[in-house]
């Protein structure tokens, strides 16, 4: 923050306000007539006439009188900046009425930890101030519910989105937080600090000094007594102190601006939330304690009431997977225990082969569904529910159609969901050139090959179980998966004419936990014998025909030939993740926007200190890793640290145990000696 | 049903024979048997003539006669047809609305059906009259990133994405000197909405890429199209990038949104959690990363007499870089 006098003095040049802003607070005291000085002023002292030893007391006095006096008159810019100035001054106030001393000699005079004087120098707080989070605003839930679920800034700042029910048990949510971790905890009392006191410059009210005072005081209390204030009845007031920041925050990023500007009425949660703060930082109905905001939470419901009609809903999925889901539910809920039983097997593939030849859209072409002898009705009806579901995201009415529906229908509908929940997960895309380059460089090292690739990088896809049958690497539980892994998984193959085919095997249903009726904990559940058997043979019978759906599932499966898919200079997403080949190690890889080297993306498990896997080798005996844990030993060699293997049998105890870093050059030398401890460098 | 082809064809050349040899035999004149009495065939002739002139008894009745009347020709009525008297003629309609149109689209289809080819496959579920529209579709070309059965072809065109090192992107981040010229948006440049540098904001320089800054170092000649500066390309690649979010469909073509990246993690590089790339479940057009615009991180610094953003709360990568999460996921 720049000199706040500096930016003020032009605005108040040839006024009667201008020495306020020449100089500093020293050059202010010194100028300052102490005649100007009235009773009236700030005056906890009660003093009745001013003296030389009591200068500083009065100039903050007449300071604070005047620069109140200016504000209401002052540009919005100005008022932003007169609020700071005043700000300035206020941790000097509120010492001297903590230790009620105010003359000169206590404030000037250093007992140990710096003069009174000196909380003027301290830093004004402001907007700028509040933790830097920013880069996380672009993570939060603007669009769908894909949020990163472990961060707490982000799970914080989606709820603050105008949408539907996002405050629910936000209290809760955010005092476990900022128990959790104190930078959220820091967080929230910045945020809050910037909303109260009306630091953001878009604030119109800010408080008077006097409440300022307050609010500061009790901000700056520990943190036990605020998480306590938190549980207390203000979880809509920390609702609209997250909105106020997530609207400071996304102005400053201007392409989310932009966008969410078009698709939220986001000028209107805009306006709401300054509305609604502005009218927190009135400060109406004031009590003894400043944090108790009566009748703050009933008003700032009554708000919410308002903007009901402006709230955004965001896709939690598509229309064909919600389909698909409720058509899951029906079978369960009916016992059916075929798969397919009406509408022909081929039919599927037909409506995929249509759906192909069209341009991704938000809708689903229902109409095709009279090519399948689908009746008009039934494709009036489903189109009317897509359209409401893609407009408000509201599926109410699909539940009660889908039960209405003959089987051949049903099916029919079952399958164009699938067809286009397919096209929308399979898609295939271009890499650019480098990493192109390096996968091929890559594939080539790896299978060690002089020529052109031919087929290799082609692995298997099942459409129908939607399995991916490469190894891709990956971590599980801080263990390196697959890097060695050649070939596919659970795949046959005919022997006549070596097709493949998904050797998928659903496992069995779970024998969960059911809830049992055991007396003494369930003595107040009325129920006769003939009822429990009822319901438990309802649940066998559940059980029994969702067992041979599974059944019929891994049939389809073991019939349904798997695609071939090169990998190679291409992204493949499928279900939810995209699949490709590592750059680097040249195995299959999921995507993951996490492991980048300076070439590029990269699987995040083939290299380890910089070093290729493959590449890893005993530094005395050159055997290589495989696949067992080395832990990297540091090293010096000339001078410089470094990390070295050693495979188990040259990994001595006396290495293992030494307590400094040792030379590379001992370790060679103990190694050729065959030392059974550390011996001393002359050796 | 599967029949033998050389027996057909033989049954067919014996038909063609034995109606050739009938229609020869009509032809020839028939041979006149001369009449015998006596003879059992000019008995039969004698019934034949009898019975017919039986025949004529009984249809002519007695009494019905018609009153003769003169024949009567009659001439049509003719009109030139021309675009004075008929306009009609000259519109052009695309469909003509005829009674049959049902039963034409049947016939269209079921000769289609009958004159597809026997290995593609059956459509005989399909009504007569939406085949066209199901013929429609799937003769027409797959989009090429949903079709999974068809890769995509390995020597295509691909992007060429350059890598730009943080101290390349500073010399960018400053007041055009010389002959270097300003960025493309002009006013609008987001060089003068940064809030900490006031009333001493500036239009940033265009970026070049490295190739393009490499090629005016050689023949001192810019690109003949003014490019954006780097805050507004990053902001322009951004807003590109939430569009496609919140369409929520992934990126439509098969294309990507930047013509560079940045370097992250590494020493004197950017850190990732400053940077935008494509989330894990959807390609939304980022491979790698590119810093995230956001107006509060840039500083007005000025050296040697000129004006520069210096990208200040941007830190450098350190190990463990922030009290949260490692690493930012989406």
């Amino acid at each position: 923050m720049e000199d706040i006098n500096k930016i003020l003095f032009p605005h108040f040049a040839s006024t009667p306000y201008e020495k306020l802003f020449v100089g500093n607070f020293v050059d202010l005291v010194n100028t300052f007539n102490l005649n100007d000085w009235k009773p009236t002023m700030w005056n906890p002292k009660h003093i009745q006439t001013p003296t030389e030893e009591f200068s500083i007391y009065c100039t903050l006095g007449w300071l604070i009188e005047k620069v109140e006096e200016i504000i209401p008159t002052a540009t919005h810019t100005n008022q932003y900046y007169l609020t700071l100035y005043l700000d300035k001054h206020l941790p000097m106030i509120i010492h001297m009425e903590e230790v009620n001393k105010y003359n000169n000699s206590y404030l000037l005079t250093d007992y140990g930890d710096g003069a009174p004087i000196k909380f003027l120098e301290k830093e004004v707080f402001h907007e700028g101030m509040l933790p830097d989070v920013l880069n996380y605003i672009p993570n939060c839930s603007f669009f769908s519910d894909n949020r990163q679920k472990t961060n707490p800034v982000v799970h914080l700042l989606s709820k603050a989105l105008p949408q539907r029910c996002t405050i629910r048990n936000l209290r809760e949510i955010i005092s476990d937080y900022c128990r959790k971790y104190d930078d959220i905890y820091n967080f929230i009392i910045a945020c809050m600090k910037c909303s109260l006191l009306g630091l953001y410059k878009t604030s119109t009210n800010r408080p008077s000094y006097r409440t300022r005072i307050k609010i500061m005081q009790q901000l700056d209390t520990n943190k036990a007594i605020m998480l306590q204030w938190m549980m207390k009845d203000h979880q809509q007031l920390l609702f609209y102190i997250i909105k106020e920041f997530l609207v400071f925050g996304v102005r400053q990023i201007p392409s989310i601006f932009e966008e969410i500007n078009q698709r939220y009425y986001w000028e209107n949660f805009e306006s709401c939330v300054l509305k609604a703060m502005n009218m927190v930082r009135k400060f109406e109905n004031e009590t003894k304690n400043i944090l108790d905001f009566p009748n703050v939470e009933y008003k700032l419901i009554s708000i919410n009431k308002q903007q009901v009609h402006h709230l955004y809903r965001p896709k939690r999925h598509s229309f064909a997977t919600t389909v698909l889901t409720e058509i899951e539910k029906f079978d369960d809920i009916k016992c059916v225990d075929y798969i397919k039983k009406c509408i022909p097997t081929d039919y599927i593939d037909i409506m995929y082969q249509m759906a192909i030849r069209v341009p991704l859209n938000i809708k689903i072409p229902f109409d095709w569904l009279k090519c399948f002898n689908v009746s008009s009705n039934t494709i009036e009806n489903i189109s009317n529910i897509q359209e409401i579901y893609n407009q408000e995201g509201s599926k109410s009415n699909l539940k009660n159609f889908i039960h209405s529906l003959n089987r051949y229908e049903l099916e029919a509908i079952r399958d164009l969901c699938t067809v286009f929940q397919r096209k929308r997960n399979v898609r295939i895309f271009l890499l650019p050139a480098h990493i192109y380059k390096q996968q091929y460089l890559a594939m080539k090292k790896k299978y060690e090959i002089k020529g052109p690739l031919g087929d290799i990088g082609k692995t298997y896809i099942c459409l129908h179980c939607k399995q991916f049958k490469g190894f891709c690497n990956h971590i599980n539980k801080g263990k390196r998966v697959n890097l060695y892994a050649y070939g596919h998984s659970k795949i046959l193959v005919e022997d006549d004419n070596l097709k493949l085919y998904c050797g998928k095997r659903c496992d069995k249903v779970d024998a969960k936990k059911r809830h049992s009726n055991l007396q003494q904990y369930s003595s107040f559940i009325q129920m006769d014998d003939e009822e429990k058997q009822k319901l438990a043979i309802e649940r066998n019978k559940k059980r029994n025909s969702k067992e041979k759906r599974k059944d019929l599932k891994n049939q389809i499966c073991a019939n349904t030939e798997l695609v071939s898919v090169n990998l190679i200079g291409v992204l493949m997403q499928f279900y939810d993740n995209m699949y490709t080949i590592c750059p680097v190690c040249a195995n299959f890889m999921i995507f993951d926007s996490k492991y980048f080297t300076e070439n590029g993306f990269y699987c995040g498990c083939c290299i380890e200190h910089g070093k290729l896997y493959s590449n890893i080798c005993c530094e005395w005996c050159k055997v290589p890793r495989g696949n067992e844990t080395w832990t990297p030993i540091l090293v010096k060699e000339n001078e410089e640290k470094k990390n070295i293997y050693l495979c188990s049998n040259c990994h001595k105890p006396w290495i293992r145990n030494s307590d400094g870093i040792l030379e590379l050059e001992t370790i060679k030398r103990g190694l050729i000696n065959k030392w059974k401890r550390l011996q001393h460098p002359s050796n | 049903m599967y029949r033998n082809p050389q027996k057909k064809q033989m049954s067919l050349a014996d038909s063609f024979s034995r109606s050739f040899q009938e229609t020869k035999s009509n032809k020839r004149p028939k041979k006149k048997i001369d009449s015998d009495s006596d003879s059992g065939k000019e008995e039969e002739i004698k019934l034949k003539e009898k019975r017919i002139k039986k025949k004529r008894k009984i249809k002519s009745k007695k009494g019905v006669k018609k009153p003769s009347t003169f024949k009567v020709r009659h001439v049509v009525k003719k009109e030139s047809v021309d675009p004075e008297k008929c306009p009609e003629i000259l519109s052009v309609e695309q469909e003509f609305n005829t009674a049959s149109t049902e039963l034409i689209r049947a016939e269209n289809n079921f000769f289609s059906i009958r004159n597809q080819d026997a290995s593609k496959k059956d459509f005989s579920h399909v009504r007569p009259y939406d085949y066209p529209y199901l013929r429609h579709l799937i003769q027409k070309k797959p989009q090429e990133s949903f079709d999974i059965y068809h890769l995509k072809d390995r020597s295509s065109l691909r992007a060429k994405l350059e890598a730009v090192s943080r101290s390349y992107e500073k010399e960018f981040l400053r007041e055009p000197t010389g002959n270097e010229r300003s960025c493309l948006m002009g006013d609008k440049c987001e060089g003068l909405n940064i809030s900490q540098a006031k009333d001493r904001v500036f239009t940033l320089r265009e970026f070049l890429l490295p190739s393009e800054q490499s090629q005016y170092e050689k023949t001192g000649k810019y690109p003949s199209e003014v490019r954006l500066c780097l805050m507004c390309k990053r902001v322009e690649i951004m807003r590109a990038f939430f569009n496609i979010k919140a369409d929520g469909m992934g990126i439509k073509e098969d294309c990507i949104l930047q013509d560079y990246r940045n370097l992250v993690n590494i020493k004197g590089e950017y850190r990732l959690s400053d940077c935008i790339v494509s989330s894990r479940h959807t390609y939304e057009g980022l491979t790698d990363p590119i810093v995230l615009h956001t107006r509060s991180v840039y500083k007005l610094v000025e050296k040697n007499g000129l004006r520069y953003y210096d990208q200040w709360k941007m830190a450098y990568p350190v190990e463990n870089q922030h009290f949260l999460v490692d690493q930012p996921s989406h």
